[in-house]
């Protein structure tokens, strides 16, 4: 399998290659050469390393914000019809919101500093999250209910034995929906109004029509979210999903 | 003791349950029999304190344990551990338990890697971990075969006797009824009756005392 990724990846490289040629201009298409060259200078000076660790500082507040606030609001409404009555329609203004209005709004209402950026990324994923979790706490077992509701459990046990475990599908899509989802906008935040990170980066390119710098920066943060579903979401799934192999 | 006074039971408008009164005094165990839809488990539901939704009164004092028609386990934690999360019972107590319903050597499995009727003995074992006085079962041998059923009767008799537990079976099947009930009811009529059921020795005794 990994002969097949690694011959896909090499002609992806190759049509890049060839594009990049065939308009012949560095400033528009600069070629994966000049690209990675891009990359090493910024590794070597410090830069990539300084913002890509405020991107991912970012992304993880604004992941894990997203995910708890999303858990705990879709439990709610997807055990409870009547507040679910109440708060459904808020939640389909939610996710009609645009991305780009809720930023701003956040920058302007909450000022141009860390705390609006993470929340402006948050409340942009929670909707989403809210609604895959509360489709996951509607399908809960019954007859699981049933029995916790005779032998009374702790509500510790309850969370963490009996429904979590139900919601793992559930759980999994929204994370890897929300990981993908999040960095993109966290870089949004970033270009309007942040003073480091890949957006920072990227709006720096823009205003110097430095392409290559663009490039080598999203490639960057491209292959470190890549790491992090490899490293993080695929093993805590398999662990997740380890009795259903038994 | 198991105490229920009904009135009325229905779902929505339809009258399920009619008036009944149904008493299992301590230490012993009854049987409902009844055919599929009459309302058995519904009326396993209200002792069970499940359904609060009826019109009546309900008296089921002291800790229960409830055997589901379905198993209902948690299919991603191991044998051991569905004792001991969901009653509290210890390892040592849980494997006591597992060894009692014939599961021992399986407490590392998850309930998938057991068969339907192993995974029903580990629904006996959790409910017998949570110490009850009153034992509810709801369908316990339903699609297994007879020697595993006669197996299984055998065991719950040994286990409830053994805890002077009272028992409520439900069931469709006499023959369950007569391994496991001191006393049987039939579930008749719709909305449904209590209705004692006379034992196999009954025509016998009428016809010899002339009744």
């Amino acid at each position: 399998m990994w002969v097949g990724r690694a011959a896909s990846l090499l002609i992806m490289l190759g049509a890049w290659a060839l594009a990049a040629h065939w308009v012949a201009d560095p400033q528009t298409l600069p070629t994966p050469l000049t690209v990675g060259g891009i990359i090493v200078t910024e590794a070597r000076n410090g830069d990539l390393a300084h913002h890509m660790i405020a991107t991912l500082g970012r992304v993880t507040a604004a992941f894990l914000l997203a995910m708890s606030a999303g858990l705990a609001a879709g439990l709610a409404l997807g055990r409870r019809p009547g507040l679910n009555a109440w708060v459904d329609n808020l939640l389909v203004v939610m996710l009609n919101l645009p991305a780009l209005v809720v930023i701003v709004l956040c920058y302007v209402w909450i000022g141009l500093n860390e705390v609006a950026a993470i929340t402006a990324v948050a409340l942009n994923k929670i909707p989403m999250v809210t609604l895959m979790i509360r489709e996951g706490a509607r399908a809960v077992d019954a007859q699981l209910s049933a029995m916790v509701r005779v032998y009374r459990p702790s509500a510790v046990i309850v969370l963490r034995d009996v429904m979590l475990p139900q919601m793992a599908p559930q759980i999994a899509a929204a994370g890897r929906s929300g990981l993908a989802l999040i960095w993109k906008i966290v870089l949004v935040v970033e270009f309007l109004g942040r003073p480091d990170g890949v957006g920072f980066q990227i709006h720096l390119g823009f205003q110097l029509f430095d392409v290559g710098l663009v490039l080598a920066y999203a490639l960057c943060f491209v292959v470190v979210m890549l790491c992090v579903e490899g490293a993080i979401l695929r093993p805590w799934e398999a662990r997740a999903n380890r009795w259903r192999l038994a | 003791m198991i105490r229920v006074s009904l009135n009325r039971k229905g779902q929505g408008a339809v009258p399920v349950l009619g008036p009944m009164e149904l008493l299992v005094p301590p230490g012993e165990t009854a049987a409902i029999l009844g055919p599929s839809g009459v309302g058995k488990s519904t009326l396993l539901r209200i002792v069970a304190g499940l359904d609060s939704a009826f019109d009546g009164t309900r008296q089921v004092p002291g800790r229960l344990g409830v055997v589901f028609q379905e198993p209902a386990l948690l299919k991603w934690r191991s044998v051991v551990k569905n004792l001991t999360l969901m009653t509290g019972v210890s390892r040592a107590g849980a494997l006591d338990l597992l060894a009692e319903v014939g599961l021992s050597g399986k407490a590392h499995l998850f309930p998938g890697q057991l068969s339907l009727g192993q995974q029903r003995r580990l629904s006996i074992a959790r409910a017998l971990a949570a110490e009850p006085q009153v034992l509810l079962l709801d369908e316990p041998f339903a699609s297994l075969d007879p020697a595993l059923v006669a197996d299984m009767a055998m065991l719950i008799r040994r286990a409830v006797r053994g805890r002077g537990a009272t028992c409520l079976l439900v069931t469709h099947s006499l023959n369950e009824a007569q391994m496991l009930a001191d006393k049987s009811y039939r579930l008749i009529g719709q909305p449904a009756r209590l209705v004692p059921l006379e034992s196999r020795l009954e025509p016998l005794r009428r016809a010899v005392s002339g009744d």
